[in-house]
């Protein structure tokens, strides 16, 4: 007689089945999805480990920082020209 | 997974060095660069508006001092008094009366300035700068 052959009378045997404890089920699914999460995340960083996906993840950062900066420089600029024409704000500001 | 951090923190700090040194050389060094720079001006034209820079300062600095001068003087009527008097009210008049006209000298120069601009973005450069002489509470 095999193992197998051994547990399925045993398992015909078997009536007692145990009370779940509370939140049982709960704590699993929240532990799936915990799990779910990881996964997801180690994809993201093993997507950033190949090299074709960090140099297109490193052009469109440098890219966004372009045009981020050119952007902060423009309004930097404006307000400085505004400052410098406006003396009625020179004088409110205590000169 | 600790090669895809260290791609990822190579991107970052290639991004925000991307966004400081474009900032820094784009910043401009005087307030009448960025003005050429947002409208496209020539040499020649930046040069005019140099001197209408240098003018419309020879014009509205004495405003700067004598408005100084009248609020001082209304602040010591204005501790001096219980109530409002003939005095302080002279007091707030020439206070306001060299309000307006600073006003009109900053109005006179926008208008010069807006002259130096292709007529196309003259009225961008009005909608920008007529706001520190008038506050229409964005009534218009």
């Amino acid at each position: 007689m095999n193992p197998d052959q051994q547990l399925s009378p045993l398992l015909r045997e078997w009536k007692e089945v145990p009370e779940a404890a509370p939140g049982f089920r709960r704590e699993v699914w929240s532990r799936i999805e915990g799990r779910r999460r990881v996964s997801r995340a180690e994809g993201w960083f093993s997507l950033l480990a190949m090299p074709r996906f960090a140099a297109a993840a490193s052009v469109i950062a440098v890219f966004a920082g372009m045009v981020a900066g050119n952007l902060q420089a423009r309004s930097t600029g404006e307000a400085l020209y505004l400052r410098s024409v406006d003396p009625l704000s020179l004088h409110a500001h205590g000169r | 997974m600790r090669k895809g951090i260290l791609a990822l923190a190579v991107i970052l700090l290639a991004g925000a060095a991307a966004f400081f040194i474009t900032r820094r050389c784009l910043v401009p060094s005087t307030p009448s660069s960025w003005l050429c720079r947002e409208y496209g001006l020539s040499p020649s034209e930046e040069e005019r508006l140099r001197d209408l820079e240098r003018s419309y300062g020879s014009r509205c600095g004495p405003y700067c001092d004598a408005m100084c001068d009248a609020n001082a003087r209304l602040e010591t009527i204005a501790l001096g008094a219980g109530s409002i008097t003939p005095e302080i009210r002279a007091a707030v008049l020439e206070t306001d009366r060299i309000r307006t006209e600073t006003r009109i000298t900053m109005l006179d120069h926008f208008y010069a300035v807006a002259a130096q601009l292709p007529p196309d973005k003259r009225r961008n450069y009005l909608l920008k700068v007529l706001p520190l002489v008038i506050d229409s509470c964005g009534r218009r």
